[in-house]
């Protein structure tokens, strides 16, 4: 056993004990704590996702715990299982409505469970913050008031991104592939419209199923429809399909990947691991929107991992930090659900629903979010916070730019 | 044994035949039979197999069409279509009853395919009117992870977890109603001859392939029941009420612990393979009754045959009396040994007999000798009385007077003159001188007659000396041409003597012109001779038995019912003809002797056959002799006392 992990059991202890300290001198006992949902997959194919983002709102709560509390009240942290299965996922929230303490659920991955949950959200008032669903229906849909906030990507802007990353590289002729769902068509949307605007011609749509085992034939057709490129949609499992189908071309045929974020949701670099063909030499790069490597805000970005070291001491270094973005993005809405609780100084649902929409500030981890929602946006994060990324050789999500010619990839 | 009738009346053909063809037939019949038993059983256990061979066969086909319904199902659950629809509801919306649409479930017209969710809430089904599948029990089994397979009520659902990353998330469940079981089983029909049903255990029947194999299984409700009807037999009526044979046979269906198969099979639709059966067993059976003949064919050509080449052989030797040790010593290894045996019997057969014609030539040959003697005895006796009947007294006498008157004529010289003339002594001198001149020459005559009987003695010792000497055997066959004639003549010179003093007639009726024989006229004499002397004895013994029945003054006796006139002036007759014929040249010797018992007749010339205490070498040499020289020899008797009749006959050509 070395020094740092003998430092880290005993910062572990002095948190811990910080933590119980606070919880029986200053909260008053007979308040019973607000509780937050995260429905989320949190066994099945973005499993990582689900865990991501519940350890980022483990810390912000912890945090917030450690500060007092909001409302006099300490949070908790209620969590479900919905395993990307849309039945699931409404049942769960139909649970959660039934909770009254329960102020709003934090729900990730997918944008199928999301969409199948909002009727139950809004018959149940629930707020719904999304801190891993990029479909932008999710956010765009036609309930008023609206009950879903993101932290999150938003396949509009998603593709816009996407499309412009790949002719910043020089690709001319993407073909998209995409999953058979409402998040595959949501970004069928923006990346179409992406393209007719960037002028681009696309190779072709192809679709997918969840579950699909081989992709070579999509692959295939759209390389014969002239794509340079592939824009991919999907989740891991997936994604790893799409990957390995990919890698079963011989090299000179291959062309590059670049999707959407969905794959890291996943353990995507540990199931690519058997491949014949070494994940670094296929081309895929894929959308991120933050990374404890590369910061915006270093203080912050530290101050977190400190403590997720601490919560979750298997974690040497930030590179251990997996799906980032799931942690920071329910790191950041958490924080926000408690600026809302303050706003609104009251548990009710549709109040706190309100004063999400007049938070004026917050210094997040990805940003410094100036009226993150508004009556007409609920999308907290726009193209400009999207950054490209890599798995590098251990695995380790780090941000790329793109570039046509391989060798002339670099990072930041 | 006559090996000629033997082999005639019983050969080996035939002695197989009689003796081994029916034992070997009935052995035969008995092997037939315990083929076609074990035929039979054989042909029944080949039902057996067939059916139990086609047992497995339905049930493997049953276990694979069920094996279709959960693959259909797996290929289902897996389909990533239902998974994606599971999760986006535009999909389920768009896609779904489309697919659903157009499934086609292997084997199955009609059947129901339905999607549930995790909690098995209905989604879609590919029929209207099969909405929902309710069953918390299959439910919670399946979305525990596990594959289930039920039949129940006639309905049988294959139900599978849809999997998405090792959990179940959705339910696919297909169900059969027993309305298409005929379609899913029916294609089942292996055989037109075999049925089948499927059972359930323990709900029962759920599937016959045929509405009578349905009566027998229904009818038969304990045996559905029963793990032991297993290869059982049952007798059922069919419809028309004759009894029909089922063989049935029961076998799992791999891979679904509670369900059977029981194949059934009509004993009588395959009455043809019986028939079948039994025509091949008879063919077989004549193939076998052709081995048969064949057989006993062959071992008469391997042995009969050969058997037959001796017997001809032999009777050859017979015929030509030459006893050859030449049986050919070829062929399987008992006829050759056989024809070794033979070959040295025969010639120690050969060197017997001729050591016993040696003895009897030497018999012959003695007895020749002591015949001779014995004549040459009779002819010295009466020479010896001749001399002795010479007049010695006689000569003494006249000697004496010649004496006297030689001393009365000495004591009278003085004077002679007065005294021959004057005294009447004197003057009987000279009559007395000539009475003795008379008597001496009468004398003369008497000693001349007995002289000249004494020569005649002499002369006929000389004869038969010189015939003795001129018949010598030799003790080697020495063949000339003889008079059969001169033969008898000789016989009688050399048994005259002897016949005479027996006061036996001969008589000789010697045929002229005889042709002569080509033969050994020694050994035919010793021949003739031994038949005389056994005439002779044979008149001998007939004056015996005439003087004891003499003695016992009975008139009339009967002895081994042979009738002897008593009569004191017996016949002693022989008679000699010589005999001429077309081909055969020979003789008869009768006699008026003792005769032969009739019984007797038939080993008189057996080897050793004799009531005289002779060695009874006579006889058996005489046949042996008559045989080598290609001739008969028979006797013939009226009975005891009534004589005897020996007749020998040689060919011409000897």
């Amino acid at each position: 056993m070395n020094i740092f992990q003998s430092d880290i059991k005993l910062s572990n202890i002095i948190y811990m004990i910080l933590i119980l300290f606070i919880h029986f001198t200053t909260v008053n006992a007979s308040e019973s704590p607000i509780l937050i949902g995260l429905d989320a997959d949190m066994s099945s194919g973005s499993a990582r996702a689900g865990i991501a983002i519940e350890r980022g709102a483990m810390i912000a709560i912890d945090e917030i715990n450690l500060a007092g509390g909001v409302l006099g009240r300490q949070l908790e942290l209620k969590v479900k299982d919905h395993r990307g299965n849309p039945a699931r996922g409404v049942d769960n929230m139909n649970q959660f409505a039934g909770m009254d303490s329960v102020v709003a659920v934090l729900g990730g991955l997918h944008t199928p469970v999301a969409m199948s949950e909002l009727d139950t959200i809004h018959k149940h008032n629930m707020i719904f913050l999304v801190p891993w669903a990029a479909g932008t229906p999710v956010i765009e849909n036609s309930y008023k008031p609206n009950y879903a906030f993101r932290v999150s990507v938003r396949d509009e802007y998603a593709g816009g991104f996407l499309i412009k990353k790949i002719i910043e590289a020089g690709y001319r002729n993407p073909a998209l592939l995409l999953e058979q769902t409402g998040w595959g068509r949501s970004n069928k949307t923006s990346m179409t419209s992406a393209m007719n605007r960037n002028g681009l011609t696309s190779a072709g749509i192809y679709w997918f199923n969840w579950g699909v085992n081989d992709l070579g034939e999509q692959i295939h057709a759209a390389k014969n429809a002239g794509a340079d490129v592939l824009l991919l949609v999907a989740n891991c499992p997936e994604g790893v399909v799409a990957v390995k189908s990919m890698s079963l071309l011989p090299e000179t045929e291959r062309i590059p990947i670049v999707s959407h974020w969905g794959i890291t949701g996943g353990n995507f670099f540990e199931m690519t691991k058997e491949f014949a063909v070494p994940l670094s030499e296929i081309n895929f790069y894929f959308l991120q929107t933050y990374s404890f490597l590369k910061p915006v805000f270093s203080e912050r970005n530290d101050r977190l991992i400190r403590m997720y070291q601490k919560k979750y001491p298997e974690t040497l270094s930030a590179d251990n930090i997996f799906s980032p973005a799931g942690t920071a993005h329910a790191y950041d809405l958490v924080h926000l659900l408690k600026k809302a609780l303050e706003i609104a100084g009251t548990t009710d649902r549709s109040s706190v629903r309100d004063a999400l929409e007049k938070i004026p500030f917050h210094e997040g981890l990805l940003k410094n979010y100036v009226y993150p929602f508004r009556e007409d946006m609920h999308d907290a994060l726009n193209e400009d916070d999207f950054i490209l990324a890599k798995y590098n050789d251990a695995g380790v999500i780090v941000p790329y730019i793109f570039r046509k010619i391989l060798n002339h990839d670099s990072k930041f | 044994m006559n090996i000629r009738e033997d082999s005639s009346q019983k050969t080996i053909v035939f002695t197989v035949m009689v003796r081994v063809v029916p034992a070997a037939a009935l052995l035969l019949i008995l092997i037939w039979l315990g083929i076609r038993y074990l035929s039979l059983g054989s042909l029944e256990k080949k039902f057996q197999s067939t059916l139990a061979a086609r047992s497995e066969m339905v049930a493997s086909a049953v276990g694979e069409k069920l094996d279709d319904l959960r693959r259909y199902t797996h290929f289902l659950s897996s389909n990533d279509l239902i998974i994606n629809s599971l999760i986006d509801q535009t999909a389920r919306e768009n896609y779904l009853p489309a697919f659903f649409q157009s499934l086609e479930v292997p084997g199955v017209d009609n059947a129901n395919v339905s999607l549930s969710d995790y909690r098995g809430r209905y989604i879609i089904s590919n029929s209207s009117d099969y909405r929902d599948f309710q069953d918390s029990d299959i439910q919670s089994e399946v979305m525990a992870g596990n594959n289930v397979f039920r039949i129940k009520e006639n309905i049988i659902d294959v139900a599978m977890p849809v999997f998405y990353i090792d959990l179940p998330e959705g339910m696919i469940v297909l169900s059969v109603t027993n309305s298409d079981f005929s379609k899913l089983f029916s294609m089942l029909t292996l055989d037109t001859t075999v049925e089948y049903a499927i059972i359930l255990e323990p709900n029962g029947l759920i599937y016959a392939s045929e509405t009578l194999f349905y009566k027998e299984i229904t009818n038969l409700p304990e045996t559905i029941q029963n793990q032991n009807i297993t290869k059982s037999r049952q007798k059922q009526k069919s419809d028309n009420g004759e009894d029909e044979e089922w063989l049935k046979n029961r076998v799992n269906v791999p891979g679904y612990e509670n369900l059977h198969i029981i194949c059934g099979m009509k004993k009588d639709s395959h009455r043809g393979e019986y028939s079948r059966m039994d025509r091949f067993l008879v063919a077989a059976m004549m193939l076998d009754l052709a081995a048969l003949i064949l057989g006993i064919y062959m071992s008469s050509r391997l042995t009969g045959k050969p058997l037959s080449v001796f017997v001809k052989l032999i009777d050859s030797a017979r015929q030509s009396r030459k006893y050859m040790a030449d049986l050919p010593e070829t062929g399987p290894h008992e006829i050759r040994s056989l024809a070794s045996a033979f070959n040295s019997l025969i010639m120690e057969l050969e060197k017997a007999r001729a050591e016993s014609m040696n003895t009897a030539i030497e018999a012959g040959r003695a007895q020749l000798s002591a015949m001779v003697l014995h004549n040459i005895g009779n002819a010295v006796t009466p020479l010896n009385i001749q001399i002795n009947r010479m007049d010695i007294k006689e000569i003494s006498t006249i000697q004496e007077y010649l004496q006297k008157c030689y001393m009365d004529l000495e004591n009278n010289m003085n004077n002679l003159s007065e005294y021959v003339q004057t005294d009447p002594r004197g003057r009987q001198v000279f009559e007395y001188l000539e009475e003795l001149i008379v008597t001496l020459k009468e004398a003369g005559e008497r000693q001349k007659e007995k002289i000249e009987s004494a020569s005649g003695a002499v002369s006929y010792i000389s004869e038969i000396l010189s015939l003795q000497h001129h018949y010598a055997a030799t003790g080697k066959e020495i063949r000339e041409l003889v008079s059969i004639n001169s033969i008898m003549e000789t016989a009688w010179k050399i048994n005259r003597s002897a016949l005479e003093k027996s006061g036996i007639n001969l008589q000789m009726d010697l045929q002229p012109d005889m042709p002569k024989l080509f033969i050994d006229k020694s050994r035919l004499l010793q021949v003739v001779i031994n038949i005389l002397k056994n005439s002779c004895e044979a008149i001998e013994q007939l004056e015996i038995e005439s003087i004891k029945y003499h003695d016992s003054q009975d008139n009339l006796k009967k002895e081994n019912n042979i009738q002897i006139v008593k009569d004191s002036n017996i016949q002693k007759n022989i008679k000699i003809t010589t005999l001429i014929d077309r081909n055969k040249i020979g003789f008869t010797v009768k006699d008026s002797g003792i005769g032969i018992n009739l019984p007797s007749l038939e080993s008189l010339f057996e080897f050793g056959a004799s009531d005289k205490g002779s060695s009874g070498m006579g006889l058996y040499y005489c046949k042996m002799f008559v045989e080598v020289n290609n001739g008969t020899i028979e006797m013939t008797s009226q009975g005891l006392g009534k004589g005897a009749v020996i007749t020998i006959l040689f060919p011409k050509a000897i």
